[in-house]
């Protein structure tokens, strides 16, 4: 391992001296990302000063000319921010990478990022904020071998924090744009386009693990999966069908069962003259994808995207639902959005924008041979189950309905206003607590004091009879383009604990750099996946942010 | 072009595939032979849904390899644990050392355990590794005497060494059964007669336990008072004893506390 590592980073410290002999015709960009903490104790939230100072910081560095490009990350997060892994911690170069390209044609070897599809049997990438980065380190083809055909082929091992898995994760994927081929289709300004992926997973596991004390779990080595899709969009009209299976693969998170997992996807939008509809359906069973059978949010290849909207405001996105993969799921949500002329009855003078969202997550059926219907795989060592395609199972996961009404009142001002009913099985996502049922107003006003000058405030209020209670929310942000951002913010729990989650931040941007600084308090929560829980714990102190594009 | 790259991809597709037979998925192993005991360290809370699982796993190995074999210690500590309260009638079954065990440990996720100090890891893995632990040769002896007094607990062990010279740390714990209070259950109900076993309560030498080293054939005696809290009930208590060093657990034993002749 350690050999092939020198052996890349020597390979892309070669192309990167090539390229810089190209004088003329190299570009060197990158970025520099660091978070950083000085944190306090406090008593109150529960938040513990165990180091005089945390960050995550990271530098990207890219090299470009017209044929080959090169690049590498360091990453340093030896005492990193709160609420991470253990095996988080670490400081490295743990990307680099080497790109080659002819006509349309590329190779990267090294660590590369790539998503099949929606993701459902493949997806590599990046969420600095969860601590994920499951790059896959070893060589990637993308081909174009004619108009409206592209093809990947890649092979390699997964990120793990500061090692790569053994498994040996190997894929292609094929897209077809069929109007490409069909002038009749060109003309009238329909696309279609099919595609199929397929990858596979090599892994010759070295841990044991028993079903009873004289047997143990004989694991595949080989575990494949495929996906299929078209994409059809005519008009305002778009449809897309997806479907993906894998076979049997036991781990810890589906209860070590040797069954076939599968995902199938519809969705459909329309847009047009200020109407926006959205419909999809979605149901998933034991899709849950790892390179290396560990618990936690790293090491997976595949993703599959939670059908419910994400929430920006702090107390409509405080209790976020995350997709079941092993379980599974019926996931379903509908989106209706109309954009009223300006100069009308309900338009007013400035126009209006209304848009009503609601989602469900339903649980599927797993109907052991005991004819106990059980939730959760978890504890289920071995067992098999089944589940009807079109079943649903007992549980709630999540529900939300939510109206936001967005609307310009004079030249100066624009309000949005919010309602949120939400349903979130705290005891399935999280571990324990729970339905929680909760109803979230907000209004968020903005006010353009000058051409320079703005100030936005926000009022939330949450109150439910579930878990801590009721909480209140007030935010108020003061710009001062093109430089200055000030915020101040408290997020109160006035249900049940009384505690005030205070911050202020300061932000001065200029040319490529931003800088944000600040103080207060985080409350604590729980990071729930596969039936283990990580807890994320409080923190208070002081935050300093710098960005930096070059 | 495109037809051997096609050709090629379905190739290594059929090759790879890898469908178990039914009656292939299991593997047979020969029952192990128990040459020492193991020791299970469960990192459990009252609060955590999927702890009972664990401790019903603890429950089937030692109805497996007997408890004698089996020796385990629930340790309560983290968020998922709950502090006792007897204001609000809370019983709760952490302790801070249980919580330095937990931050020690770097467990971050409920349930975990140990078994012999061989890593932590989730209750799925622990038959293979009580498997394996208990196939190795004990290389030293433990003997544990246990008795109340009025307001303390008398502990008396002895090591000897079997096998070279033992070098490492003897731990003394106190550990409690059938205490019955509040538990989180995997269908997500609070079950408040819920009966903990094992439950770890003190340490009786220290959080660390005290250096030993001893010479193949020699004894190791050694002797500790523990005060006997008001929460405890002496019928329920018992003593752990076991050595360890950087290679795991060596060996361990429990013995239950013979109450006061009072």
């Amino acid at each position: 391992m350690k050999r092939l590592l020198l052996s890349l980073i020597s390979f892309c410290c070669f192309f990167a001296a090539t390229l810089a002999q190209e004088q003329n015709s190299v570009t060197l960009t990158g970025s520099i990302h660091s978070d950083m903490l000085i944190p306090q104790s406090d008593a109150k939230i529960g938040a513990v000063k165990t180091e005089d100072f945390l960050t995550n910081t990271y530098a990207d560095m890219q090299l470009r000319s017209k044929y080959v490009e090169a690049g590498l990350r360091l990453e340093y997060l030896e005492h990193p921010l709160p609420g991470f892994e253990n095996d988080f911690k670490g400081w490295g170069v743990p990307n680099f990478w080497v790109k080659g390209k002819l006509g349309n044609n590329e190779l990267t070897l090294g660590t590369f990022y790539e998503q099949f599809g929606s993701g459902f049997v493949l997806r590599a990438y990046e969420e600095r904020s969860f601590g994920i980065d499951n790059s896959l380190l070893g060589g990637r083809l993308l081909l174009k071998p004619a108009d409206g055909v592209a093809l990947k082929l890649l092979s390699g091992r997964q990120r793990h924090y500061w090692k790569w898995n053994k498994a040996l994760v190997s894929g292609a994927d094929a897209e077809v744009s069929i109007s490409q081929w069909i002038p009749s289709m060109r003309q009238s300004g329909t696309q279609l386009m099919i595609g199929g992926s397929w990858v596979n997973k090599y892994e010759k596991r070295e841990d044991k693990v028993y079903y009873d004390y004289t047997h143990r779990i004989n694991f595949p080595k080989f575990v494949n999966s495929w996906d299929i899709r078209a994409n059809l969009t005519t008009g305002a009209l778009s449809i897309l069908a997806e479907y993906a299976q894998k076979t049997a693969d036991p781990s810890f998170a589906n209860g070590y069962v040797f069954k076939k997992g599968n995902v199938a996807m519809l969705s459909g939008s329309y847009s047009d003259k200020g109407l926006s509809i959205l419909l999809q359906a979605k149901r998933s069973e034991n899709m849950s994808s790892k390179s290396e059978d560990v618990l936690g949010v790293s090491s997976y290849i595949n993703h599959l995207p939670a059908f419910t909207q994400d929430q920006t405001y702090a107390l409509a996105a405080l209790y976020p639902y995350a997709t079941q993969l092993a379980d599974g799921e019926w996931a379903y949500q509908a989106e209706l959005g109309y954009n009223f002329k300006r100069k009308t009855a309900l338009g007013g003078k400035y126009g209006m924008n209304v848009k009503v969202n609601y989602s469900y997550v339903r649980s599927i059926p797993h109907e052991f041979a005991d004819g106990v219907e059980r939730t959760t795989l978890t504890g289920m060592t071995f067992a098999d189950y089944k589940s009807p395609f079109f079943k649903w199972g007992a549980e709630t996961y999540y529900q939300d309905l939510n109206v936001q009404i967005s609307r310009r009142m004079s030249r100066a001002f624009r309000l949005n206003l919010m309602y949120m009913n939400q349903r979130y099985n705290k005891t399935v996502i999280e571990g324990e607590g729970g339905m929680i049922h909760s109803d979230i107003f907000i209004a968020d006003g903005k006010y353009q004091i000058s051409r320079k000058t703005t100030l936005r405030g926000e009022l939330q209020y949450l109150t439910t009879k579930g878990d801590q209670g009721d909480w209140a929310y007030g935010l108020l942000e003061l710009s001062l383009v093109p430089h200055w951002m000030i915020t101040v913010s408290d997020m109160w729990n006035c249900g049940q604990t009384g505690t005030h989650y205070y911050q202020g931040l300061v932000t001065y941007s200029v040319s490529g750099h931003r800088l944000q600084a600040g103080y207060g308090r985080t409350r604590a929560g729980y990071n729930c996946s596969g039936g283990v829980c990580r807890y994320v714990p409080a923190q208070k102190g002081f935050t300093i942010s710098y960005n930096y594009n070059f | 072009m495109n037809k051997t790259v096609f050709l090629l991809i379905l190739a290594i597709g059929l090759a790879a595939c890898d469908n178990i037979a039914e009656e292939d998925r299991l593997i047979y192993e020969a029952p192990p032979a128990i040459n020492r005991s193991v020791l299970i360290e469960d990192f459990t809370g009252q609060r955590c849904i999927n702890c009972p699982n664990a401790s019903a796993e603890i429950h089937a190995l030692q109805q497996e390899y007997g408890e004698e074999a089996v020796v385990a210690v629930g340790i309560h500590g983290g968020p998922m644990a709950v502090y006792p309260n007897p204001e609000r009638g809370v019983v709760g079954l952490a302790t801070e050392t249980g919580d330095r065990y937990t931050d020690y440990w770097k467990v971050e996720q409920w349930p975990m355990g140990m078994v012999n100090r061989t890593g932590v890891c989730p209750y799925t893995d622990w038959k293979a590794k009580v498997r394996d632990e208990l196939q190795k040769s004990a290389t030293v002896a433990i003997e544990a005497s246990a008795s109340a007094g009025s307001s303390a607990i008398a502990v008396d062990v002895r090591v000897v060494s079997t096998k070279d010279t033992t070098d490492g740390q003897l731990q003394i714990w106190v550990v409690e059964d059938s205490i019955t209070a509040i538990q989180l259950m995997p269908d997500g109900t609070a079950n408040p007669e819920y009966m903990h076993q094992h439950v770890f309560r003190t340490a009786a030498n220290g959080e660390w336990g005290e250096r030993i080293s001893v010479r193949e054939g020699d004894v190791y005696d050694t002797h500790a008072d523990v005060p006997i809290a008001s929460a405890w009930q002496i019928a329920n208590l018992s003593v752990v004893a076991f050595v360890y060093n950087e290679s795991g657990v060596l060996q361990v034993v429990r013995t239950a506390v013979r109450p006061s002749l009072q």
